[in-house]
């Protein structure tokens, strides 16, 4: 082996203390994240308000109640004012055409729209619900509130049923109503008959009474005449006799004006009926309405409430297991690093972190976009968020975390020696290799340690390190790093002769034998000429 | 690696810093490597810069990777695995005594007679076998590959500019670290026509530098392999250090012999010799261990200023290094 006159082989080493920063900042990230998700996951007891005391978003049922009502209402009013201004045998079809008139503006297209303004109703209150159940999840988490939007629908179902037996009544009210308007409309009927058999002209009326008129006048005249007093026997025979034949003439006028009272009397009930049966037909619709409103929208919105609320529990809680398994890895790896780097990873720094990091996350954002099922959570935002919250980490020193470790000097450097011994050896000449001393030491190696440490022109652990090592036989070089949380050792070792190498004693015998047995086939290749000199075995 | 410019709030604000580099790893033990080294890059920029290359040769095709929070860094984007299907036909032949005609051009530069193949991973510790097969993939697959992490490491302005607008401050050195196994078969064939091919296709004012792992960083091999990589280890180190003492490399690298990689000059600046020892001996690390502190030493001198300090050192010593060797050789 000609190889004694290279003396220029080389090793290094590294070593170092680091503060993880970067795993901290994202461990204490997480856990605020779960922290957060945990919270709006959390259970209590609460008293929300009930279905009652929810207000309505607007007056939409009451004005389509009063608006349809007060419609259905004015058909009637004219008649209802003086029904006997319509001649009896024409009221029927009068009152059937303000009938259908009323029908018509309680219709089905009516009905349509009405329902749609329930739904539409039914719709705001779920707004009203919806933004109400935000502020309980917010202040009482999720799943209570579920439950209490759960207490709402039972409550619908409660209400439903006392509105659905309200819809029965009011259908028996109905059917009484429509009976009592059949009777009256017989009871008219007949009634118009018995006006229609004995219709009287009035000529003929005016012409009995200036008859009855003529015959008391001819009776009381002939008896002046013929001086009979009236109160004899003759005069009050007279007298009956004129009045009855009077009776007897003026008889039907009276009939016929006890029949119009009656027949006045019949319109205006008649014409009541007619009115209530109208009303009465509008308050089953709008009773129903309300039903349909109880039973089925407003449900059917909560619904869709408890769904969301649900479908973001499950999201919530997988996310929440995602980042509890990304933080039980993140814990466990927090102290990895090179063989030759230490982690300083102190409990309280943790804390005070973590505190400090809390004030910064904006906690209460997260936790109304949790609670809001209007849009997913952005868990990426979130995450983005909650790291830059922990952003000033990147600004935690190493120099400062081995100063709160070890308080005085002395300590300080016994506790990076072990770090320097890595990087340069123990001896210094012995970073990544082990050297024989007896044959490197004729001349002495260069043995360069390079400290990367933050701001060193400030650092007070620079000072201590070029105090206790700046004359030692390394040239000890302190150069300012990028990262304020890591300081490093770097060895470089220069000048060993390819003998020294502790594999060198072993490694020599073992190439003997093989070139013995192989020749130069034991090379990585051959010079022609050698290959000639060596042959192959 | 960030520099520390503050914001308005006094957070340190993120700097990049990266010297282009180019790793080339040979054979098994640069797989320990070069996963640490992109997960270290990648946890530092989010990426690997354009500047910084990776390319790992081998005849094993197995891979390896790094993992962090989930993360895994494989190596095979930038593996490359070199064919061993002529080496398997040259040894049958030769096995039946056949003619090889076109090998005649390097029959002188290999012993033949020792090329084995096994039907199994790699090169199996057969140093003819390394010595021919690297000799009939080179124009194909090594050169190209060389070529091209040369070319580009130095960004063009372009480049330059994009990096710089992303935050990093990029340095005008550059260096190429090859980093081989010095007691098995991939890395000790490899090696030296790698570094003399990279030491005269490179940039002027590019550093060269060599990484080898002694016969003690091979703690977990079998008792025979570590005696027979004990020789291929002293064997390599004679030819490598022989250049460095006027040695010239002048050898055919294709089987008809027409590309010739010729050296006439030291291969590289430095050669790193790693162990794996701490303290001296007094703890020895395993092999990951050891690949990852490595892959840390190598992401200091890519991603950190401190690069450029150990650069000057290794000036300083070099110059002095030239001046020792002037006067050894007027001796």
């Amino acid at each position: 082996m000609k190889i004694n006159t290279f003396q220029h082989l080389a090793s290094f080493g590294i070593s170092g203390v680091k503060v993880p920063v970067e795993k901290i900042g994202k461990l204490l990230s997480t856990k605020t994240q779960i922290d957060a998700l945990g919270g709006v996951l959390r259970e209590s007891t609460i008293e929300g308000p009930s279905l009652q005391e929810l207000p309505e978003s607007d007056l939409s049922r009451v004005n389509f109640d009063e608006k349809v009502r007060g419609g259905v209402q004015a058909l009637w009013q004219p008649i209802v004012e003086d029904p006997t201004e319509i001649p009896p045998p024409q009221l029927l079809e009068k009152l059937n055409k303000v009938w259908n008139a009323a029908a018509r503006m309680i219709g089905d297209d009516v009905q349509s729209a009405a329902r749609a303004i329930f739904e539409k109703r039914a719709a705001k209150k779920a707004e009203i619900i919806r933004d109400k159940a935000v502020r309980l999840a917010v202040e009482d988490g999720i799943p209570s509130t579920v439950k209490w939007l759960q207490c709402l629908k039972e409550e619908c179902g409660r209400v439903s049923k006392v509105l659905g037996q309200e819809v029965l009544r009011y259908e028996r009210r109905k059917e009484k109503q429509k009976t009592l308007l059949e009777d009256l409309k017989e009871d008219w009927g007949k009634h118009l008959t018995k006006v229609t058999e004995m219709s009287v002209e009035p000529q003929h009326v005016a012409r009995n009474f200036l008859v009855m008129a003529g015959i008391v006048l001819l009776v009381g005249l002939g008896l002046w005449i013929l001086s009979i007093p009236v109160n004899s026997i003759l005069g009050v025979a007279g007298v009956v006799v004129a009045v009855l034949v009077a009776l007897k003439i003026s008889w039907p006028l009276f009939r016929y004006l006890g029949m119009s009272r009656q027949t006045r009397l019949l319109c205006t009930r008649l014409t009541s009926a007619y009115k209530a049966m109208s009303l009465f037909s509008l308050d089953e619709l709008a009773k129903r309405l309300e039903l349909e409103y109880c039973t089925d929208s407003l449900p059917m919105h909560i619904d869709s409430v408890i769904t969301g609320y649900q479908d973001r529990i499950i999201s919530i809680e997988r996310r929440k297991d995602t980042l509890s398994a990304d933080r039980a890895v993140l814990h466990s790896s927090l102290h990895n690093a090179s063989a030759t780097v230490r982690t300083i990873v102190r409990d309280g720094a943790l804390r005070d972190w973590y505190t400090r990091g809390l004030l910064l996350v904006p906690k209460e954002a997260w936790v109304s976009e949790l609670c809001s099922i209007d849009k997913e959570p952005l868990w990426g935002e979130m995450e983005e968020q909650a790291r830059a919250a922990f952003e000033f980490l990147r600004a935690i020193k190493a120099e400062d975390e081995i100063f709160s470790l070890y308080e005085t000097k002395e300590d300080r450097i016994a506790y990076l020696t072990s770090l320097r011994e890595a990087a340069i050896g123990r001896t210094p000449g012995e970073p990544l290799i082990s050297i024989d001393f007896s044959l490197a030491g004729e001349r002495p190696m260069e043995n360069h340690l390079t400290v990367e440490i933050f701001d060193p022109e400030h650092s007070n652990l620079a000072r201590d390190l070029q105090s206790a090592w700046g004359d030692a036989g390394v040239g000890l070089s302190i150069v300012p790093s990028m990262d304020a949380s890591a300081i490093s050792f770097v060895g470089l070792v220069y000048g060993f002769p390819f003998e020294a190498i502790k594999d060198y004693s072993m490694a020599l015998p073992a190439f003997v034998k093989a070139k013995q047995e192989e020749g130069d086939a034991i090379y990585p290749y051959l010079y022609p000429a050698l290959c000639q000199e060596g042959g192959a075995a | 690696m960030m520099t520390n410019n503050t914001d308005t709030l006094g957070l340190v604000k993120p700097r990049y810093f990266v010297m282009p580099t180019f790793l080339v790893g040979i054979g098994g033990y640069a797989k320990a490597v070069f996963p640490s080294f992109d997960r270290l890059i990648h946890g530092t920029y989010g990426f690997r810069p354009d500047p910084i290359r990776l390319t790992i040769f081998d005849f094993d095709e197995a891979g390896s990777e790094s993992s962090e929070n989930g993360q895994k860094y494989s190596i095979e984007h930038y593996l490359k695995v070199l064919s061993k299907k002529t080496l398997k036909d040259v040894a049958k032949k030769r096995r039946r005594k056949a003619d090889l005609p076109w090998l005649k051009n390097v029959e002188p530069y290999v012993a033949l007679d020792h090329v084995w193949y096994a039907e199994a991973p790699g090169l199996n510790l057969y140093m003819q076998s390394g010595n021919l097969a690297w000799r009939l993939g080179w124009e194909a697959h090594v050169l190209p590959e060389l070529r091209t992490g040369l070319n580009g490491l130095h960004p063009v302005p372009r480049e330059l500019d994009e990096l710089q607008h992303r935050g990093f401050t990029v340095s005008n050195r550059s260096c190429i670290w090859v980093i081989a196994g010095g007691c098995s078969t991939t890395g000790p064939t490899g090696l030296i026509p790698i570094v003399a091919e990279l030491k005269r296709n490179k940039p002027p004012e590019t550093n060269l530098f060599v990484i080898v792992f002694t016969p003690n960083a091979y703690r977990d091999k079998t008792d025979a392999h570590r005696t027979r990589g004990r020789a291929i280890f002293m064997a390599t180190m004679e030819r490598l250090l022989g250049l460095f003492n006027g040695q010239v490399f002048d050898q055919p690298y294709s089987a008809s012999g027409t590309y010739k990689i010729t050296l006439e000059e030291d291969p590289c600046d430095q050669v790193f010799l790693i162990d794996g020892s701490v303290s001296g001996g007094r703890s020895d690390l395993k092999a990951e261990e050891l690949g990852d502190l490595v892959a840390n030493f190598l992401f200091k001198f890519a991603a950190s200023p401190v690069g450029e300090h150990q650069l000057g050192i290794i000036g300083n010593l070099n110059s002095g290094l030239r001046l020792a060797k002037e006067a050894h050789h007027e001796n």
